[in-house]
């Protein structure tokens, strides 16, 4: 059963593989199956423990996988090939059926890939897939050959009668007719000639249509960091990209391709689909080969990759060498440079640069920065002197004011204490002054009172004196008078007018 | 991306305040000690960007590559 088992999950995975163009081992590894039919997992966690079968090759797969361990492989009725016979390979009593046969041999044929060079001598373009044969230019050999029409457009090739081609795949046998074709994947023009010539009109074709115009050309990141690396495990490409692309920290994500010879151009294609699916967020990717003529570098030269780098929303730096044209996928990317060391180059130049600035800045920003301190610091002792040379007459002058300020308050209070003292003598003496005065006063009044009394000029009236008064003025002497002058006359009981009639002295 | 976008723009503040340092007749020491503060800060972000570290590398697993296609 478990033979059985494996086999029919080989038949399946060839079918897999031919279905979507891809090498076997693509599909499940070899590994893989054999450890499937070995323990014939029943549910999706037990495929899970298969190593090499995770949950995307599970979502895929899983299903077919898990029916044909279940003996139910309704699946492959459909299919062009039809259903999966189940072989008994070490049964020397096994017949086969037809059918069975066929598909077992087609496994077997696919190790028979190989690369066939001829001229073509027919060709019949149907619906998706293309008709041709391919003999050899003396001599009676012919191939039949089938290509997908993906593959064709892939290759690039307008096939012609006549045409020298290599071609590149492997036999199958389609059962309906029992007859066998060359499956090819690849086809190659040979001789620099046409190759030259290929390019030529496939470069013109491009160029008229603006793909290499420097308006389409996406600008580099200026700090790459995340970079999807697209070239050969082996060859020197990726150890001079990797040696001289400095440590920046760069996370690099390396997608193995080949690089040689056409057929690399479905692995340089698949990677580039792979980074803008899956690492859309990728700074840049880069595309690297070292250099080579024509011929090796056919796969850079194909209109299926030039379209895919430009379709590419991930900016495509390529560093790929060459000996006379540049390739047009290099033309296609947005920098191109001519070896994997300026790629990487290219790539480090900003970081390097990034350096030197901040060191520059640094030393700058320091030095105009301890300048303007020092100068700063020179004008602040200056300041500091001046400041305090004039605080310090500021304060003497202020000192000495209070200082006078001072004396002068004490002299002041002494002034105010003297003379409240003085004033309370003042006071004393006064009142003591006035006292004397009063009682000299009355004295002196008596005395006047008396002597108003003596000399009351009433009393002189009544001892017979009279007054004589000219115009009010009491006359005291004749020289005031004139003959002629009405005069009064006072006398104590009443007043006289007279007349001056003479006067004598 | 944030870490690159941020020596990026660390780079042109620096070079901002390099600008400013070189339009002052007189540099003003209090606003120059700012320049200079956010200057060091600056500094020290994009060196420690820029200091060497090692690459991380890794390879594809084409298995998963598979579904690119489907």
């Amino acid at each position: 059963m478990g033979k059985n088992l494996l086999q029919k999950l080989k038949d399946w995975r060839a079918k897999a593989a031919r279905r979507e163009n891809v090498e076997l081992f693509r599909v499940v590894a070899n590994q893989a199956i054999e450890e499937i039919a070995a323990k014939s997992p029943q549910s999706k966690a037990d495929l899970l423990e298969i190593k090499g079968i995770k949950e995307k090759k599970y979502a895929k797969y899983g299903e077919e996988i898990l029916a044909m361990v279940r003996g139910e492989d309704e699946f492959s009725k459909s299919s062009t090939f039809g259903t999966v016979p189940r072989v008994e390979l070490l049964d020397d009593e096994k017949i086969f059926e037809v059918g069975e046969y066929l598909d077992f041999l087609n496994e077997k044929l696919l190790d028979a890939e190989a690369r066939v060079k001829g001229e073509v001598s027919s060709v019949d373009v149907r619906g998706n897939h293309v008709f041709f044969s391919v003999k050899d230019k003396e001599g009676e050999s012919m191939i039949s050959c089938f290509v997908w029409r993906s593959d064709y457009q892939t290759s690039g090739v307008e096939l012609q009668e006549g045409m020298e081609v290599v071609i590149w795949g492997y036999p199958n046998i389609y059962k309906p007719s029992g007859r066998l074709s060359f499956q090819v994947k690849m086809i190659e023009l040979v001789g620099e000639g046409l190759l030259k010539k290929a390019y030529e009109e496939l470069k013109s074709k491009l160029e008229s249509e603006g793909l290499f115009r420097p308006e389409r050309k996406r600008p580099m990141p200026k700090y790459a960091s995340k970079i999807g690396l697209i070239t050969s495990h082996q060859g020197a490409a990726i150890g001079d990209f990797i040696s001289n692309v400095g440590n920046y920290g760069y996370k690099i994500k390396f997608y193995d391709s080949r690089v040689e010879g056409k057929q690399a151009v479905f692995d340089l294609i698949r990677g580039l689909k792979w980074f803008n699916k899956h690492q859309s967020e990728l700074d840049v990717l880069v595309l690297v080969r070292g250099g080579g003529s024509l011929e090796s570098l056919q796969a850079f030269n194909t209109e299926a990759l030039v379209r895919e780098i430009a379709n590419s929303k991930i900016p495509v730096l390529a560093g790929v060498g060459h000996e006379q044209d540049i390739t047009l996928a290099a033309l296609t990317a947005d920098l191109m440079v001519s070896t994997p060391t300026a790629a990487a180059l290219e790539i480090r130049r900003p970081w390097d640069e990034a350096i030197h600035k901040v060191e520059r800045s640094e030393k700058y920003i320091l030095n105009t920065f301890q300048n303007a301190l020092s100068e700063n610091k020179a004008n602040l002792l200056e300041a500091e002197r001046i400041l305090s040379g004039q605080l310090a007459d500021i304060f003497e002058r202020f000192r000495r004011a209070r200082e006078k300020l001072k004396n002068n308050l004490e002299k002041l209070k002494a002034t105010i204490e003297y003379d409240q003292k003085y004033l309370s003598g003042i006071a004393g003496k006064i009142i003591s002054g006035y006292k004397r005065l009063f009682s000299e006063l009355n004295g002196i009044l008596k005395i006047y009172a008396e002597k108003i009394i003596l000399h009351d000029p009433e009393r002189q009236l009544k001892l017979g004196y009279s007054l004589v008064s000219l115009g009010g003025k009491i006359v005291r002497s004749v020289k005031n008078i004139q003959v002629g002058d009405e005069v009064d006359i006072k006398i104590s009981d009443g007043a006289l007018k007279s007349k001056i009639l003479s006067k004598k002295s | 991306m944030t870490k690159e976008t941020n020596l990026t723009q660390s780079l042109k503040k620096l070079e901002e305040i390099v600008g400013w340092f070189e339009s002052q007749q007189e540099v003003d020491v209090e606003k120059g000690l700012e320049k200079v503060k956010e200057g060091a800060a600056l500094i020290k972000a994009s060196k420690d960007r820029l200091k060497k570290v090692e690459n991380e590398f890794d390879e594809v697993k084409k298995e998963l590559e598979k579904e690119t296609e489907a």
